[in-house]
């Protein structure tokens, strides 16, 4: 902002108005008077001018005969004729041949008349008027009168205006100071009795306060609006009150209900942790339970099997047919059963006999894998391709077993084709996914959620033997592996197995 | 080319010099120092500028200003030098000169030279004049006193003139009160 604004911001719209009064009043004068004074100024000039033009034209008819005759003292009393104006300082009579003839000064300031006579228009010199004009005498130009024409009255005019308008700039400014008071009373007076009010207001906030309506101009009106203003103010403040007392109200039931709400869930986590701790526990028993019972089962399971294949080999000849196919059948119910024992525990000692975690590297695992498989590779004709395995974080035992049952699967449910199966790795944001693809009989997509079930099959048991066992315990070496396992396949294409093993393994692993 | 070069406006400051050289010849009153004769032919030729004659002297609006010499003297030669080259003009007519040894030829003239070298009775010069409207000039003593209208006077290498007015008046003649004023007051 500007400094004249800086200043006039103080000022009260009182001084403001007396200021506008008194300044829009000594401009407008000082405007005026400039005006008139430059008008008199130039009309004085020119009144000088004609009036020197006209004593050098009389002078001019009067120098004819002088200049004719050769009278110098003739053409020097014309010229102190001039005595008689004081305004001309100093006149020359020149001859046609630009000589000075005769020439007067005024007592008291010699001058010294221009040589040779200057022709032209009337000139203002050094505060001097210099003009000329010709003798003419029957219409012959014989010589040419000059008068040099002081412009000092000019300069008392200036002056004596100079005073006139100051004391005429003096008096209207009082006058525009004592009426200017007097109006601007009945202006600014409403206007700070309304800014009274307005800081009555804002300092006490009491909306109930009213500005004082005495005219009934422009500043009534404004009364009037604030006024009005005011009771809106008012009537809002009010309502203003009731919302906020209604929120508050809203606001605290709102707190209780989330209060309430807290209770409850912290009443309902309590309960999820106590059934959370039932199942586990539940779990663990039952776990313990398979476990123990499978185990414990092996036992006098051995002994039933060995004791009917001892049967089988030194009693076979003392049985009929008949008597010969029932004891297959109890060796061969043993056998499975004995099988599906050893796969209920493997199931259960996933969870139940872990191993910690240690580095495992992949490649000789396969190669290992594959020499515990080469009996079923050798019979099926199958080959094995990997790409290069990485190492990773894991439970060796149980990833042997994973990729065992996978290869096995993949093995197992050949199509008419020698099997081709190929291992692979790929690198995931967060750990790796393996891939074991064949090119076996492939699953119908209805059945890609339930292979992971245990003791689900989807096959005649004579058509694949198994126990449906062992993709539930490839399912949960992966889930503690921390990752997760699907298939995708297309029936009489083939089939790929997918899991993937995190870099982090959870905690309870 | 409104405003002229420094070369012409010199070409035309010498055009004008060379002017007021030919026309100060035909315009006597300043310059080299003349004679007696020679200022009473120019003084003489610059009366006329100065005297009113009344309709009656000139019928004829084209008509010359006469001026008559009764004698051959040295003002009538050095006259006849300033109306020669028929430039000079009075009130637009040009000057010519007559010369008669008999006043009675000169009363068609407009002015009268009356030279002292004539050696005539200014009375009977001036008496053949009456009536006639004729201005009459004379470098003779006691011309103005005897009823002339303008005398010479030499005061010593100076030359004044005398006008009597009234005798001017009787004839019809105005006198300008500007020569008036320049006139010496007769004795």
């Amino acid at each position: 902002m500007k400094p004249p604004l800086h200043f006039t911001r103080r000022l009260s719209v009182r001084a403001k108005l007396m200021l506008a009064i008194t300044g829009t009043a000594c401009i407008s004068l000082l405007l005026a008077c400039g005006l008139f004074v430059a008008h008199e100024l130039m009309t004085f000039r020119q009144s000088l001018i004609t009036r020197v033009a006209v004593l050098a034209d009389v002078l001019a008819l009067d120098s004819a005969a002088p200049l004719d005759f050769d009278d110098r003292e003739r053409a020097r009393e014309i010229l102190e004729s001039m005595a008689a104006a004081p305004s001309i300082v100093a006149a020359g009579l020149y001859t046609s041949h630009g000589e000075l003839f005769a020439s007067y000064s005024h007592s008291g300031t010699p001058f010294e008349m221009p040589m040779p006579p200057t022709h032209g228009g009337p000139r203002f010199e050094h505060g001097r008027l210099l003009l000329f004009r010709p003798v003419i005498r029957d219409a012959q130009e014989i010589g040419t009168i000059g008068l040099v024409a002081s412009s000092g009255e000019l300069h008392e005019r200036i002056v004596s205006y100079g005073i006139i308008s100051a004391m005429v700039l003096t008096g209207c400014l009082g006058f525009a100071a004592v009426l200017g008071s007097l109006l601007q009373r009945r202006i600014s007076k409403p206007v700070a009795n309304l800014a009274a009010t307005s800081t009555l207001i804002s300092e006490g906030k009491d909306y109930s306060v009213r500005a004082a309506v005495e005219t009934d101009d422009e500043l009534g009106q404004l009364a009037v609006s604030f006024n009005h203003m005011l009771d809106r103010i008012q009537e809002r403040e009010t309502t203003l009150v009731l919302a906020n007392s209604e929120l508050r109200r809203q606001m605290d039931a709102r707190v209780q209900a989330e209060q309430a709400l807290k209770a409850l869930n912290e009443e309902l986590e309590r309960r999820v942790e106590k059934r959370t701790a039932e199942l586990r526990r539940s779990n663990s028993e039952l776990e313990q339970f398979a476990y123990i019972a499978s185990h414990d089962l092996k036992e006098p399971l051995r002994m039933v099997v060995s004791y009917l294949q001892l049967l089988d080999r030194r009693y076979k000849e003392k049985l009929d047919e008949q008597g010969r196919e029932f004891l297959n059948f109890a060796v061969d119910g043993g056998l499975r059963m004995q099988a599906l024992i050893m796969d209920l525990l493997a199931f259960s000692r996933v969870n139940t006999q872990k191993n910690p975690f240690t580095s495992v590297e992949l490649n000789p695992l396969i190669e290992s894998v594959v020499g515990d498989l080469k009996l079923a590779i050798t019979e099926a004709g199958a080959t094995i391709t990997r790409g290069d395995l990485p190492t990773i974080k894991g439970d060796a035992a149980q990833l042997a077993r994973l990729f065992q049952n996978l290869l096995g699967n993949s093995i197992k449910f050949r199509g008419k084709e020698p099997p081709r199966i190929t291992v692979s790795a790929r690198r995931d944001d967060h750990g790796w996914r393996f891939g074991v693809s064949d090119n076996g009989i492939g699953i119908e997509p209805q059945y890609f959620e339930r292979i992971f079930v245990i003791f689900q099959r989807l096959h005649g048991r004579t058509e694949y033997p198994g126990t449906g066992i062992g993709l539930a315990v490839c399912k949960r070496i992966v889930e503690r592996h921390g990752g997760r396992i699907w298939v995708e396949s297309e029936p009489g294409k083939g089939t790929t197995f997918y899991f993937t093993i995190a870099d982090h393994i959870p905690d309870d692993a | 080319m409104s405003s002229p070069s420094p070369l012409s406006a010199g070409i035309r400051r010498r055009f004008f010099l060379c002017l007021t050289v030919v026309f100060g010849l035909a315009q006597p009153g300043s310059g080299a120092p003349r004679t007696d004769a020679q200022v009473k032919a120019v003084w003489l030729a610059k009366f006329m500028h100065y005297v009113q004659w009344p309709e009656k002297s000139f019928p004829r609006t084209d008509q010359p200003m006469i001026i008559g010499f009764l004698a051959d003297d040295p003002v009538a030669k050095e006259f006849a030098g300033v109306v020669s080259d028929g430039n000079y003009t009075v009130k637009g007519r040009s000057l010519t000169i007559k010369r008669s040894s008999r006043p009675g030829d000169l009363a068609s003239c407009q002015a009268v030279f009356i030279s002292k070298t004539a050696h005539t009775n200014a009375a009977t010069v001036l008496a053949s004049f009456q009536g006639t409207g004729v201005l009459t000039v004379s470098d003779m003593d006691l011309f103005v006193s005897g009823g002339g209208m303008i005398g010479f006077r030499s005061e010593g290498d100076r030359v004044t003139f005398e006008i009597n007015r009234v005798a001017a008046r009787k004839e019809g003649l105005r006198i300008g009160a500007d020569l008036m004023a320049i006139a010496q007051k007769p004795k």
